[in-house]
């Protein structure tokens, strides 16, 4: 069954070319997880997710011409989300300074635990850990801000960035060593001892 | 500056433990209404694309005749020879003027 499905879905790309509704239809339903969930882990602040799903989908429609098929269907809508998403990252406008003052109380209790090296108990506090993350994140350029959601959130290979983004290996990396020098001055500006200095 | 490296590579080991958010596996109708009708209106674009490459070519094509149009009475002959009055001038005043 997995086998059948990628070729499948380039046989749904060929149709949908030739305007079949019901090709264009199967490659909605098919690849809506995937473009969800890219979609999820790099949405912008005050961004409508579904708007930026259809967003997707249009450019992928639009640019069905311009697939290969050197590469699997999956991998091609991948980085057209994920090259949407840090457009739509860019015309984000900058957040303030995030400050002690306005972390919420799980939050402060999460920067409290880092500073005293107390391990976060349960899956509370890993919500808390998550959403702050994405607070810190937010303060970052957008592509600092992809890079290391892809490479410390979802865990991706080096390789797996370098496909998904198109930047070269040393950029990827490079951006990465910056970035996360960029999210531990904010993040030791965060804390208590910081804050009342 | 290797303590807050530390604290920053734990609080990303908490942040992945945070259990993944529910994520339908089903595409809303009503997204999916909405792009299939943004596809097919895309669909529709070309003939409007058509037509505004045609009016394009017409456009440029009368501003080339226009500009040849021009030319043409700038540098073209501008003997008034032709010119029937001019003639009439002429037979007459060598009629008058033998």
């Amino acid at each position: 069954m997995s086998e059948e499905r990628p070729a499948d879905l380039a046989g749904c790309v060929s149709r949908a070319r030739q305007r079949d509704e019901a090709a264009a239809q199967t490659l909605l339903d098919r690849l809506f997880p995937l473009v969800l969930k890219i979609v999820r882990s790099h949405l912008p602040w005050r961004t409508s997710e579904e708007d930026l799903v259809q967003t997707v989908f249009m450019k992928v429609f639009t640019h069905l011409d311009q697939y290969e098929g050197r590469v699997p269907v999956e991998h091609w809508v991948s980085r057209i989300a994920v090259n949407t998403c840090l457009s739509a990252l860019k015309a984000e406008k900058a957040r303030p300074e995030l400050r002690w003052a306005d972390l919420c109380e799980q939050g402060q209790a999460v920067v409290e635990s880092l500073v005293t090296g107390a391990e976060a108990d349960g899956g509370t506090q890993a919500v808390a850990a998550r959403d702050l993350v994405q607070e810190l994140l937010a303060r970052l350029r957008p592509a600092d801000r992809l890079v290391l959601t892809l490479l410390h959130l979802e865990e991706r290979s080096v390789a797996e960035v370098k496909a998904l983004t198109g930047w070269s290996e040393a950029l990827v990396k490079v951006r990465a060593f910056r970035a996360r020098r960029k999210l531990r001055k904010i993040l030791s500006k965060l804390e208590p001892d910081h804050e009342c200095s | 500056m290797n303590v807050h490296e530390d604290r920053l590579t734990r609080l990303f080991k908490a942040a992945r433990r945070a259990p993944a958010a529910n994520e339908p596996s089903d595409i809303p109708g009503h997204l999916e209404t909405r792009i299939l009708a943004e596809w097919r209106s895309s669909a529709a674009e070309p003939r409007g694309g058509a037509l505004a490459l045609l009016l394009r070519w017409a456009l440029m094509g009368a501003t080339a005749v226009m500009l040849v149009s021009i030319a043409w009475a700038s540098i073209g002959p501008t003997d008034d020879s032709d010119n029937d009055d001019d003639v009439a001038n002429v037979e007459l005043r060598e009629d008058l003027m033998p």
